[in-house]
Parts: structure tokens; C-alpha cells; sequence
């Protein structure tokens, strides 16, 4: 349930791995605000009207769900656990013992622990072993890992209208975590990528490195905003302003003279406004949002690590030369996100890296249908705990 | 203090903690002091001392929150301009809280947005819980960090654990452990108070101190005293030693320092220099350095007492921007129904084109 769009998909899990999408629907949304519910009948119409058009086109009856969260209520803190070694050497129920104790962050009275991702483990003076330190000699073992937390009125509102549209909610995942899985490989996982998740309302950006997510931060700005800006600028209604920025936006300054004729104006019917303005007033919004995110990065301490490029998902990352932008901007190598091969069936859909968040929650649910591997699985939570 | 004029720094407590470390700041600095204690829980007011204010009469009924961060957060929201009266010709407002608990967990990030709104300059001191208070407590206060730096322009977060020494940990009761963190913070604030209220040679005034928060950011706090020939090295001892100066975002540039020096009328001027060189040079050497000194033989005879403040830089640091824009574009946003997005004390639901003012071509 985005802020621009609500989609639903459905797919089937493939035997040897991977789900193929079945169906997806999707209608724009209302009565959401940087991701969040603002009106609950507004949103539940929309949830039921996408329910309804997968029955009717589909023929498929969707019964129980995962949902997507994001807003500007997430945050993520790393958390370190400590634990001293059984025997002489790590064993595999010592590694399994500390990925426990990690993962059993509470929740507090107002935030909700969405996941727990282990990020990295330290043996006595060792730090950053990116791989559990197995059969190693050591006394103190520690474990670290990202805690990301949700403010619980913002998911209950969610659940209930799921409940609402008689949808039973079965796992919900954070939108970081599902975009980036459905587009990073395992090389770009290693080495360092940053995907940023250019929403409705929200911006959510999630870093990659030796295998795990270390960083995820979601900031209140999205191509909302941008259509705000237009509605602003040009005395026009935001309509007006979503069909404009459709069509003629760039993330860049173009040097034109070129002037756009208003349609739908009442009274005036030649109304036209600069295209070089228009382009003026997205490219401050947007390159202010790449400058914050690179700030946030450099200050965590992600930045010199950042070089694996950066992978752009979400309805914003179709803007005119927004890769151009981005690139600019951050001085790091830009492209679209493309679906990972294990997700098969949107091949056909036009933009698929909108869809990059619902599909990479259907693969990450997918995962739990697969054989588990000797270790916990890596990622912890993910099914809310209500 | 002329009564004419009002001073235009306020210290406000918020919830118990943050208003016994306000009281104990009266009570050392002695003067008029223009302070506002706010609290739930109407078992903390005290009628000889500062003005208070309870919150969410209604709803709370005087009874505090019993922990919870939400109440206190409803009980603000149901007036959000209960404070404003005691806020007129306030320029800078010194928010003191303790995190961890309800009030002032809950209430403080609300009352740090009315100040925003308001266009107030606010510095926030919030103090961490004792680790042996729990994790739950740790996660409430680590969990509210983020909103609170999001709507204060500079914040400083002290655990408590690293107000009391590890000597005094190890011997204390649990109340002397308390009483000592209380009484750490409330005479670093009083020191704070002496610096930015009294008149000095080198001067530092509360629009000084002003103009410093507006840069925005978080900031790193200590305190030393000492006596006798060698206090200017002891004190640069103490305070080149002090783990909360030393704690912080590594990778972020300290980018003002501001060095308050108080002593009686024997200050020498090679001490002012001597402590004014060695902190920049143990800390920041290429930030700028703000100095201020406060000599009075009533208060500080034969002693030397420090504050020093670290700001670490801010980027994107457009201060007078993010005031302008403040105050000119408050009520362009109309992202109205949910909480603004606030960066670096701007406000990102507002065009950006409007807050670099750039021009359109029309």
C-alpha cells in the first residue's frame, strides 16, 4: 500500500527456487501520506478495489498477504551481543546461541521490531568477520546486528485495513529490505551497493556490503513532493501538476526555451509555463534528496564503501535523467533496477522496477518454503508478532 | 538582570529528572533565572522556587504517566500552546531531560517542535539512563534520540553512567550514584548559565550562544575545576581526559568550539591563553573558537572553573537559510496531516526551489 499506487501481486513458488508472478494489479492510491494511513476508509477502498480487479482478471483469490511498510517512523540501530565461547573453539551451537540472543530484541511500548539482520561477528581482538568464525579459537565471541523498528500505531493502522478488506496478514517486511532483494545480486550484495527506493512518499535507501544490509534510512520526501513543488510553482492543481511532471519533468536543467501549454486551465486557455522553470523546480528537489542521502551515508561512515554503484527502484527512478542526476550527485555509477532472474513473470510489465518492492516480498516469502539451511536462517523476524 | 528587558534565554525541565537538575541550577546560580520546570506529574511542583507547568490536566490528572512516552506526547498535543506564555521575548530556549522515562522521553520531542515552530532556538540536554536501569529504558531513550536531534538545533545526549566516575560508581549508594549525575549536570549547566548571563572582559552573550545553535548539529559537553598555581594545566587534564568529549561521530568535523572560562579576579591572561590553545589543539585545531570569560570574586575566589562545548559540524549548514525559511514559508507545506520532514532544521515539505531561493524563469 504505497502513497502513489496499491498493488497487489500473487506468484507461485518454483521448485527449484525462485517464484514466478502470477498476477499483479495495481490502482493509485488514497488516503496515504509518507507511507502512512491517513484515512483508513480511503485506503481500505483502494486495497479492496486492487483485491477485486486480481479476482476478476486473474481469477485468483488472494486470502492471506504480506505487506510492504515503509515511512519515516523506521529507523535501524545497529546492536551488538556478546558471548563467551562454550569450548575452546566456536562451535556451530555457540554461533546459533549468539545469532539467538541478537535477535531477541524487545519490543518497547511504542516501536515494534520489524527485523534483525546480523551484520557482522568479532572474535576476541578480530572485528568485521563477515562470515560466522566457525571451528575458530577465541573466548569472546560477538555478534552484530541491524534492529529495524517500526512505530506500532503506524502498523496496526495498516494491519486493520488489511483485516478491513477481510485479508488475513501473514508476514510484513520493510520496503528496504524487499526492493533491494528483488534487484541486487549476490556480487552486488558483496560489494558494496546502495538502493535507493524512490517512492510516492517516502525515499527509503538501503546499503549492501560483504552480504548483508548495514544501513537502511527512509526520509519523508517522495515524488509527492515533487508534484507539490510543480502545484506550487505554477499556481496549478496538483492534477495538473501529476500530469505535467508525467510527462514533461526532467531531473536535470535543460537549456530550452521551449514553454509548455496548461491544459484544464479554466478561463485563461492559453496558459503555458517554462519548461526550463519546470525542470528548475525538480532538479532542486531532487538533488537535494540525493545530496541528503550521500550526507547520511559519509556521516554513518558508508560512503568509502560505497562501490558497487548505486541501484535506483520505485515509480521516481523513471524520471527524465534522474540516473543523470543521481550520478552527478553522488559521483558513484547509477543504473535502473532490473529483477533479479529468480523473480520471473514481469518480464512483459512496462517500468518493472516499480514493482521491485511487492516482488522482492514475494521471493523473501517464498524463502520460507525452501529447505533451511544449517545455520538460522540470516534474517530474523519479518513475520510480525502481534 | 534588567526587569525591563527579560532575558532571552530560558532553561526548561521536563519531566522529574529534568526538572530537579533546573531547581538544582536555580539553586546554585542563586539569582533571578528565568527557568520553566514542566512536568505530569503534579507531585513535583514547588511553590517557592521556578514557575510550573503541569501537563495533560485532564487526561493524567496529575498522576504522571507511569512510564509511558505516548501519555506525555497526548498530554502536550491536547495544548500544544500551554508553554506559550512563558516564552515571550525568548530568543533560545535550554531544554534539560531525562530520556528513558515518560515524560520526559515523550513530551520533550513535542514541546522541541512547538519551539521550532515558534521559530525558538533550542539547545537540548538529554541525559542517557544508568545501564543498570534495563534494556527496556535504553531502547525508550535510544528510540527517541532521533526525533528530538530531528526538531532541536543542537543536542547533547550525556549517559549517565558517564556522569559518575567509575571510582564513585564502585563505592556509591544508589542515591549518591543519582545525587552525583544530578549534580554533574546541574553545575555544568549553572557554569553554562554564569558564562552566557555575566558580564566578561571577553564576552560570550546569549545571542552569541545563539548564533552558535543555529548552525545546528550535535554538540559534546564537559566541566572541570580546579584550584591553586597549576589549575589551568589540571583542569586541561581533566578535560582532555573527560570521555564525553572524546565520544561522538568520528567522522563528523568539530566545526565551533566554545570555551567558557570562570575565575575570580586573579584570572591570569597567560591561563586564558593557555587553556584557549591546548583545547583547540587536543580537540579541533581549524575550528573557530569562541571564548568567554566570567570573573567573580563572590563565586569563583582562588578557583577555575571550564565549560567547553564541542559543535560538530552540520553540512549543508545554511543557518540563516533554515531560519529564513522558518519563519517566511511556514505555511506553505501541505503535507499538514502528518509530521513534517525536517532536515538539518529545514523544512523538506516545503518547496525546494523556494528555501535556495532560486528564480524561475516565467
Amino acid at each position: 500500500m504505497g502513497t502513489s499506487e496499491t498493488k497487489l501481486a500473487m506468484a507461485e513458488v518454483l521448485p527449484a527456487g525462485g517464484v514466478k508472478i502470477l498476477s499483479h494489479c495495481k490502482i493509485p492510491s488514497n488516503g496515504m501520506r509518507k507511507s502512512m494511513v491517513v484515512n483508513m476508509q480511503q485506503v481500505t477502498y483502494s486495497l479492496r478495489s486492487v483485491v477485486k480487479s486480481t479476482e476478476k482478471d486473474y481469477m485468483l483469490q488472494p486470502r492471506e498477504v504480506g505487506l510492504v511498510v515503509s515511512g519515516p517512523h523506521i529507523k535501524c540501530y545497529p546492536l551488538e551481543e556478546t558471548l563467551a565461547v562454550s569450548t575452546s573453539k566456536v562451535s556451530e551451537e555457540d554461533i546459533i546461541a549468539i545469532e539467538e540472543k541478537v535477535s531477541s530484541v524487545p519490543n518497547t511500548q511504542e516501536y515494534e521490531v520489524l527485523d534483525v539482520i546480523v551484520s557482522k561477528y568479532g572474535l576476541d581482538d578480530l572485528n568485521e568477520l563477515y562470515d560466522p568464525p566457525k571451528d575458530m579459537h577465541g573466548k569472546l565471541l560477538r555478534c552484530t546486528a541491524l534492529v529495524i523498528q517500526a512505530e506500532k500505531t503506524h502498523i496496526k493502522n495498516i494491519v486493520s485495513v488489511a483485516e478491513e478488506a477481510n485479508l488475513s496478514v501473514a508476514s510484513i517486511f520493510f520496503s528496504g529490505y524487499s526492493a533491494s532483494v528483488a534487484v541486487l545480486t549476490q556480487q552486488q550484495k558483496q560489494d558494496g551497493t546502495l538502493v535507493i527506493n524512490l517512492g510516492g512518499g517516502t525515499t527509503t535507501y538501503s546499503f549492501w556490503y560483504k552480504g548483508n544490509m548495514l544501513y537502511t534510512n527512509v526520509i519523508g520526501v517522495g515524488g509527492d513532493h515533487v508534484t507539490d513543488d510543480i502545484s506550487y510553482a505554477f499556481s496549478i492543481s496538483r492534477t495538473q501538476a501529476e500530469s505535467i511532471k508525467q510527462e514533461y519533468a526532467s531531473a536535470i536543467v535543460l537549456n530550452t526555451a521551449e514553454r509548455i501549454q496548461l491544459k484544464g486551465i479554466i478561463g485563461n486557455k492559453n496558459a503555458t509555463i517554462s519548461l526550463r522553470a519546470l525542470h528548475t523546480v525538480v532538479n532542486a528537489r531532487m538533488h537535494e534528496l540525493f545530496k541528503i542521502i550521500c550526507v547520511d551515508l559519509d556521516e554513518k561512515g558508508f560512503l568509502h564503501n560505497l562501490n558497487g554503484g548505486i541501484i535506483l527502484t520505485g515509480g521516481g527512478a523513471y524520471l527524465k535523467n534522474i540516473i543523470n542526476l543521481a550520478e552527478t550527485v553522488c559521483g558513484r555509477s547509477v543504473q535502473l533496477g532490473r529483477l533479479i532472474p529468480e523473480i520471473a513473470g514481469l518480464e512483459k510489465v512496462e517500468q518493472p522496477a516499480k514493482y521491485a518492492s511487492v516482488a522482492g516480498l514475494l521471493y523473501q516469502m517464498s524463502l520460507d518454503f525452501q529447505p533451511k539451511k544449517s545455520f538460522l536462517s540470516r534474517v530474523f523476524g519479518g513475520v510480525f508478532k502481534k | 538582570m534588567n526587569s525591563a528587558f527579560p532575558s532571552p534565554i530560558l532553561l526548561l525541565g521536563v519531566g522529574g529528572s529534568g526538572c530537579s537538575i533546573v531547581r538544582k541550577v536555580k539553586r546554585a546560580y542563586g539569582e533571578n533565572i528565568r527557568a520553566l520546570a514542566v512536568d505530569t506529574d503534579a507531585y513535583s511542583i514547588d511553590h517557592d522556587e521556578i514557575p510550573f507547568v503541569l501537563l495533560g490536566g485532564n487526561r493524567l490528572s496529575g498522576r504522571g504517566t507511569g512510564g509511558q512516552p505516548s501519555s506525555a506526547r497526548a498530554a502536550f498535543q491536547d495544548n500544544n500552546a500551554i508553554l506559550d506564555p512563558y516564552l515571550e521575548g525568548v530568543a533560545t530556549v535550554v531544554v534539560v531531560a531525562g530520556l528513558g522515562s515518560g515524560t520526559g522521553t515523550g513530551a520533550t520531542g513535542e514541546i522541541l517542535k512547538r519551539l521550532h515552530t515558534l521559530g525558538i532556538t533550542t539547545l537540548l540536554f538529554a541525559t542517557l539512563p544508568f545501564s543498570f536501569e534495563g534494556d527496556e529504558r535504553e531502547q525508550t531513550a535510544k528510540s527517541s534520540c532521533g526525533p528530538l536531534e530531528q526538531y532541536a538545533d543542537v543536542s547533547v545526549f550525556l549517559p549517565l553512567d558517564s556522569l559518575v566516575g567509575d571510582s564513585e560508581a564502585q563505592m556509591a549508594t544508589l542515591e549518591n550514584v543519582l545525587a552525583t549525575a544530578v549534580e554533574t549536570m546541574s553545575s555544568g549547566i549553572t557554569l553554562l548559565w554564569n558564562l552566557v548571563e555575566k558580564p566578561g572582559y571577553i564576552n560570550i552573550s546569549p545571542e552569541h550562544l545563539r548564533q552558535i545553535l543555529v548552525n545546528g548539529g550535535r554538540a559534546r559537553f564537559a566541566t572541570a575545576r580546579a584550584f591553586g598555581s597549576e589549575r589551568a594545566a589540571e583542569v586541561l587534564k581533566v578535560v582532555s581526559e573527560n570521555s564525553l568529549l572524546k565520544r561522538g561521530n568520528e567522522s563528523r568535523k568539530i566545526k565551533n568550539i566554545l570555551i567558557g572560562i570562570l575565575a575570580g579576579k586573579d584570572l591570569l591572561l597567560s591561563e586564558v591563553g593557555e587553556i584557549a590553545s591546548s583545547i583547540s589543539a587536543a580537540f579541533a585545531p581549524e575550528a573557530n573558537r569562541f571564548i568567554g570569560t566570567v570573573q567573580d570574586d563572590e563565586r569563583f575566589a582562588g578557583e577555575l572553573s571550564i565549560v567547553v562545548m564541542l559543535f560538530e559540524e552540520k553540512i549543508m549548514s545554511d543557518a540563516k537559510m533554515s531560519q529564513t525559511s522558518r519563519r517566511a514559508f511556514g505555511n506553505v507545506s501541505r503535507f499538514n496531516d502528518v509530521d513534517k520532514t525536517i532536515w538539518n532544521g529545514e523544512n523538506l515539505d516545503q518547496p525546494t526551489y523556494l528555501r535556495r531561493q532560486l528564480t524561475l524563469d516565467r
